[in-house]
């Protein structure tokens, strides 16, 4: 097996900064890692182990590693990577400084045996009994032979010497991708202008896109979390008309829903939160047409009026079998591909019914309206609360033109809509 | 004058070669309106279904990828019956066609009965002036909607043009639904109708302006408003007492 360490030094302990964020920051690296190699093991605080061997087939080791730092120095992170025989051999190397990704098997056993026992990680006891002994640096403690090693140390250096030489098996902790998207950015300093929260979300966005890529995911809403400091965070929920994993699309539409919101106190830090994931479907597009013209394009659009005008702006129709006017012809906030299904229609009579209704059909005078043509009896809807008994006329309304009106039992003269 | 067009080849032995090369001249300083800038467009116009209004049309249909005006003393003047066969033809195509602040609810079900297909359909209430003319932009610009159909309360005429190069952009037909009094301003729009009553149910459109033709004398038309009334004298209120029956519970 090969095996492949990544240290981080920018992760190092450090006591002027909390460290649960660093853990996150090691896990998001992990998630790259993730992307080009199946078995990715955390070594906290700063490192990640990895198993080069078994990725052989798609990409060598010495490949790997070159394409690993590429990936992670993209993040903006520094990185020191070595191959090794061992996970022990590898991190070594690695946390003292790096290797370039061509040495060959050789060269790394000369590089690990001049490597100081002193800064190999051992406990101060183990360390100091070494350099008592005159033992400087690994190939010293590799010559002793194992049975006088053990004499003298006990069986725990005897056990790191296995280890290092990958005689002894090291079971590691594999990484396995968290379920869902949750991430949280502390801002470096307080934002006022929801603008300035635009580029740190940017980066969230793009670590959901990078989490949507490896799980093969998408999703159409998110939970942004705006936290203030004396204040309870504020709360918004971004919703995408179709399922969308790209970070530009998201961006767009987070620009638009944030020119909606009202900050009432700085900001300090952002979470972002997304647990209603589904598996993404692949999408064709057609190869004459341009791209303006894929089957998602039209509900994009449904997604950018939504972020800006809010979800109570758009309606379709929601035709209902039913004769009462008001009840059939119905609308409803248009939610994502909510597309009403085709098999139930209405009634088909509607032929001499206006194009347009009022919400409510408003009180009207008797005098006012010149009956031209009716009526047209509905009666129905007994079974709920909501029944009607109108006697519906297409009338002239003064100074309104053509107006559909109505008659109830006890006289009442109502305008329904208008013909236009 | 028109010029014969590029296909038409001259004979180099019977035609001197100076002749061409001054005609070629004075083709190039632009001395010459080559009639074929409009009526070789070569994007099929849509008809409105009304053969009378098509045959007022320089296109004998609305201008493609462009903003139509729709001037009109009131509502129920049958400016949506113009518009009827339109989106019930749109509405086959799988883009949007949206009703934006349009000032009563649209029966779906009587749109259905004409041939529209309702699930196409987006209605859209913008809160603010300002979300109105940003939706209008929108969705002329992004291309996924075949029509667009607006009622804005004021417009002028810098966001007529931008509305405009949103139709252009997004091949769209765009829809202005404006009271007659701004008839008068002027408006970069393609194609610039009037709407008014007539006697009998009838509505008298005229062309104010169009692209690549001129303006007509007003034509009177059926906008649908006429067809179903009886063809004896209007239901007097003593008939339509007569008619009332006795309802149950009084």
């Amino acid at each position: 097996m090969i095996w492949l360490y990544l240290h981080f030094p920018a992760l190092q302990p450090d006591p002027d900064h909390p460290g649960e964020q660093r853990g996150r920051l090691l896990e998001r690296l992990a998630l790259r890692a993730y992307r080009r190699v199946a078995h990715v093991a955390l070594q906290p605080p700063a490192g990640l182990v990895l198993e080069a061997g078994s990725m052989w087939r798609l990409e060598t080791p010495e490949r790997l590693q070159q394409s690993l730092c590429h990936d992670l120095q993209a993040l903006g992170v520094s990185v020191q990577a070595s191959r090794g025989q061992s996970p022990l051999a590898a991190r070594l190397l690695a946390e003292a400084g790096g290797q370039p990704p061509d040495l060959t098997a050789e060269q790394q056993q000369e590089r690990l045996a001049a490597l100081p026992l002193q800064a190999c990680g051992l406990d101060e006891a183990s360390r100091i009994a070494l350099a008592r002994l005159g033992l400087r640096t690994c190939a010293d403690l590799l010559a002793l032979p194992t049975a006088a090693l053990g004499r003298r140390f006990g069986t725990e250096l005897l056990h790191w010497r296995e280890r290092l030489l990958g005689r002894s098996a090291d079971p590691q902790d594999w990484f396995t991708p968290p379920a869902f998207f949750d991430q949280h950015q502390e801002l470096n300093e307080d934002i006022e202008h929801l603008q300035g929260v635009r580029f740190p979300l940017a980066r969230l966005l793009q670590a959901l896109e990078d989490y949507c890529q490896q799980t093969q995911q998408a999703t159409d809403e998110l939970a942004l979390r705006l936290h203030h400091r004396e204040r309870p965070p504020t709360d918004l929920s971004l919703g995408s008309a179709v399922p969308e994993t790209r970070a530009s699309a998201w961006e767009e539409l987070a620009r638009l829903h944030l020119e909606r919101v009202t900050l009432y106190a700085p900001v300090t830090a952002i979470s972002l939160r997304c647990r209603c994931l589904q598996p993404r479907t692949a999408q064709s597009a057609d190869l004459t047409r341009s791209a303006a013209t894929t089957t998602d394009e039209p509900h994009r659009l449904l997604g950018r009026l939504q972020a800006r005008l809010g979800r109570q702006a758009l309606y379709r129709s929601a035709l209902r079998a039913d004769y009462r006017p008001d009840q059939r012809n119905g609308w409803v906030p248009a939610h994502g591909r909510s597309i009403r299904t085709r098999g139930m229609t209405a009634p088909d009579d509607s032929t001499g019914h206006p194009l347009w209704l009022l919400a409510q059909p408003q009180p009207v005078q008797r005098q006012r309206l010149q009956l031209l043509s009716g009526p047209e009896r509905i009666q129905t809807g007994w079974w709920d609360l909501r029944g009607i008994k109108r006697d519906y006329y297409r009338a002239r309304l003064l100074e309104h033109g053509l107006a559909w009106v109505f008659e109830r039992p006890d006289g009442q003269w109502f305008v329904a809509g208008y013909f236009s | 004058m028109t010029v014969q067009q590029h296909n038409w080849q001259p004979d180099h032995t019977a035609a001197p070669h100076t002749m061409t090369t001054d005609l070629e001249q004075v083709l190039e300083q632009g001395q010459v309106w080559r009639g074929r800038h409009w009526q070789s467009r070569d994007d099929q116009a849509l008809s409105t279904g009304h053969p009378a209004l098509d045959t007022l049309l320089a296109e004998q249909g609305w201008p493609q990828n462009a903003l139509t005006e729709i001037l009109y003393q009131q509502h129920g003047i049958g400016e949506m019956h113009l518009l009827v066969p339109t989106l019930a033809a749109l509405s086959r195509q799988e883009r949007w066609i949206m009703l934006i602040a349009p000032p009563f609810v649209p029966n779906a079900a009587a749109l259905e009965a004409a041939g529209v297909d309702t699930s196409r359909l987006l209605v859209v209430q913008p809160g603010s002036v300002r979300d109105l003319l940003w939706t209008i932009e929108e969705s002329l610009r992004s291309g996924t909607c075949s029509a667009v159909l607006a009622w804005p309360q004021q417009l002028d005429i810098r966001t007529v043009r931008r509305l405009q190069l949103a139709a252009e952009t997004g091949s769209s037909l765009g829809f202005l639904f404006r009271p007659e009094q701004q008839s008068d301003e002027s408006s970069p729009a393609a194609l610039r109708l009037h709407l008014s009553a007539a006697s009998r149910g009838q509505t008298e459109v005229t062309v104010l302006k169009q692209r690549g033709g001129w303006g007509h004398a007003p034509a009177q038309m059926d906008l649908g408003l006429g067809t179903q009334l009886p063809a004896t004298a209007p239901v007097t209120s003593a008939v339509a007492d007569v008619i009332q029956g006795p309802w149950e519970p009084r």
